[in-house]
């Protein structure tokens, strides 16, 4: 019996285009047909002739009409992204991977750690969260940004800062512009006296290499356990389901068994960061 | 299924293959120095070789082709790419061929996304596999749990002997094949079935004396484990990364989507599968900025020891299998010398 092509993309139109930050937009995308996703799962989005590249939606999960995804400008095919415009046709499959274990963090803190344009995956999470916050008993988000034109979604801190048990400090590693907030990398946001149950929480940290290896690195001294820690890490991908090989680490691919793993599954293989 | 072992004449060979009635009919021939397929279609051909060297080639490319077209997009209203019904006969191919194939059917038909053109292949095959009489001095697939015979689970299976073949189907399909043909077999002798015996014991120990400095690799180290880098690099030290490991091997299944305009039509895009290997520097290169591209695996040996603990490692992992069936053509192919025999001693050391 033959089932359907998975290398085929569901074709989608492009609505609209957002400007985020000089180098960051976000495309509100329409497929022919919804496409359900749990907050962390990525897509494979198609520019028709030019390439494929993956992408987690960071719009929220409860709404599978449409999808927003939030993309920097950084290589072939993101090039050509940021240059689509509304109407345009492109292309989706996926989702792909297990997304974030929402159920595994009912009743607990969620602490976010983002950098750059790793709060784009982490604000489907948000969502998620704010969808049904007394599930949870406190989302701490701690978002860090190069400069203050990079900062990404500005405009919906305060509404995330309104959500009864959520709260959001952010930082930028070079002020600019009188900017008057924190100065620093976003681990200057883990203190030693950071307040948070760390008997009772998870961590969820996505951003660039460097950065989720400090940031484990942070959260291992302040003692949350390497259990308690799920990070979303980059891998080149092509097929997304486990079969192409490009995006293991160890016997977990990332695309299949992630994006989003836990540290204690992966801390034992080489060069995860 | 009750196999019942017949008798076909050497002589009787070509009609037998004419009655398969099939245009994709493949077979092992010489060609120079080496044993490789070619269609048996129509007409003038050259004699099979079933009772040589194991053909240069296993049969993969024949289900996982090196390149193919998996979608046009937006996808034409008419044409499916999927629906095609090419009925394909492979004649000569090995124990360690099916071993291969069971692994790739369940990366490509058993897994999540099932990959409908590898499928349809094999939904559409059969294979006349052949004892394996004269294993080549890189064979190794006694040490993998590997015979170099078939006695279980293939279509139809031939053990040269004296004269002609022994032959006996284990699918439906393979009867069904041998019916058409039952004027052309009788029933085998006892002195028939003795000589295949005696063939594969030799065949058997052959392959035991040439891997006797080899052990077995041992089952799952598991996660954790500490390799011999230090081994292993030297071994990786003579790799030239050419990828040709992973392309002649009948398991590796490593591929790239690729993306271009259509050539017949330019408003569609078509995409491409094509085989990739995980030894390759750009295998596993992400974006990044200013140009910088990072790889998780930056080190020759560090890619080096990936494939090698894909396959005897990972695969049992996830897979209870072994990802290997032994049969060499890595060593056969590499220019730089490398014997997977001997880096997987140090892996598992
Ligand atoms: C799970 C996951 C989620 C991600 N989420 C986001 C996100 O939300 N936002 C974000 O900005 N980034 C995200 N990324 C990173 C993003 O995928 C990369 O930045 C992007 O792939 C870069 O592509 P590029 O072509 O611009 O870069 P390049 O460095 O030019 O990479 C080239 C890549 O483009 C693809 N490509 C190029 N040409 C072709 C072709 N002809 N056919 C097919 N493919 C081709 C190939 O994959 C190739 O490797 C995510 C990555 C992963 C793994
Ligand atoms: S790894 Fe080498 S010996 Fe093993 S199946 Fe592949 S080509 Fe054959
Ligand atoms: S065939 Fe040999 S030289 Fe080529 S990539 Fe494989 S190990 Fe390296
Ligand atoms: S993207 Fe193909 S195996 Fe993960």
């Amino acid at each position: 019996m033959i089932t359907s092509n998975p290398y085929l993309p569901m074709e989608t139109e492009l609505l609209e285009v957002i400007d985020e930050t000089p180098t960051i937009k976000t495309l509100v995308l329409k497929p022919r047909e919804p496409i359900p996703f749990r907050a962390g799962q990525f897509m494979q989005l198609t520019l028709p002739g030019v390439g494929e590249a993956p992408f987690t939606p960071s719009s929220n999960p409860r709404d599978a009409d449409r999808q927003e995804i939030t993309i920097l400008k950084t290589g072939q095919v993101t090039d050509r992204l940021h240059d689509a415009a509304p109407g345009d046709l492109l292309g989706l499959r996926g989702p792909f991977g297990k997304g974030y274990p929402l159920e595994k963090f009912h009743g607990k803190e969620v602490l976010l750690v983002g950098g750059g344009v790793g709060l784009a995956p982490l604000r489907a999470l948000i969502y998620a969260l704010g969808n049904e916050p007394k599930k949870f008993r406190r989302v701490s988000i701690k978002y860090g940004a190069r400069r203050p034109a990079e900062r990404l979604y500005p405009g919906q801190y305060e509404q995330w800062r309104g959500i009864d048990n959520f709260d959001f400090t952010e930082t930028v590693d070079v002020a600019e512009d009188g900017w008057k907030g924190n100065v620093g990398v976003v681990t200057t946001l883990l203190p030693d006296d950071l307040d948070i149950d760390r008997t009772n929480a998870y961590v969820v940290s996505c951003g660039p290499p460097i950065m989720l290896r400090f940031v484990t690195l942070r959260c291992l001294e302040l003692g949350f356990t390497p259990a308690q820690i799920y990070l979303s890490l980059n891998r080149k991908m092509s097929c997304g389901f486990g079969v192409c090989g490009r995006c293991n680490i160890g016997p977990y691919y990332l695309c299949k068994d992630g994006p989003d793993m836990c540290y204690e599954k992966i801390m034992h293989y080489d060069n995860v960061f | 299924m009750e196999t019942t072992i017949q008798f076909l004449r050497e002589e009787d060979l070509p009609a037998f293959c004419e009655r398969l009635g099939v245009e994709s009919l493949f077979g092992t021939v010489r060609q120079h120095d080496h044993v490789a397929y070619e269609s048996l279609a129509g007409g003038q051909n050259q004699p099979l070789e079933l009772r040589g060297r194991p053909p240069a080639e296993s049969v993969k490319g024949f289900f996982f082709p090196s390149k193919e077209r998996v979608a046009v997009y937006p996808a034409p209203e008419s044409e499916s790419l999927t629906d095609k019904e090419d009925k394909i006969v492979l004649i000569g191919a090995r124990a360690c061929d099916l071993a291969a194939l069971a692994i790739l059917d369940r990366i490509f038909i058993h897994g999540e996304s099932p990959d409908p053109f590898y499928q349809r292949r094999r939904e559409n095959s059969l294979l006349i596999t052949v004892d394996c009489n004269r294993p080549a001095e890189y064979c190794f697939c006694n040490l993998l749990d590997g015979k170099p015979f078939v006695d279980r689970s293939f279509d139809i299976h031939l053990s040269p002997v004296e004269a002609g073949y022994l032959i006996a189907a284990d699918s439906d399909k393979g009867a069904a094949v041998l019916a058409k043909s039952a004027d052309l077999l009788t029933p085998a002798q006892t002195v028939q079935i003795e000589q295949r015996d005696r063939q594969r014991q030799e065949a058997l120990d052959t392959l035991g004396r040439q891997n006797q400095e080899f052990a077995p690799p041992p089952q799952a180290p598991g996660a954790g484990s500490t390799p011999d880098f230090a081994a292993l690099a030297a071994e990786a030290g003579s790799c030239v990364e050419c990828g040709a490991c992973s392309y002649i091997c009948p398991t590796c299944h490593c591929f790239l989507l690729f993306d271009h305009r259509g050539r017949t039509e330019p408003l569609r895009f078509e995409r491409e599968k094509t085989w990739d290997s995980c030894l390759l520097a750009n295998f596993a290169k992400m974006a990044g900025v200013g140009g910088f591209k990072p790889t998780p695996r930056p080190q020759l040996r560090d890619r080096f020891e990936n494939r090698l603990r894909h396959k005897f490692e990972w695969m049992v992992e996830n897979l209870n299998l072994v990802g290997c069936v032994g049969c060499g053509r890595c060593r056969a192919a590499c220019m730089g010398g490398c014997d997977i025999r001997t880096a997987l001693q140090e892996l598992v050391r």
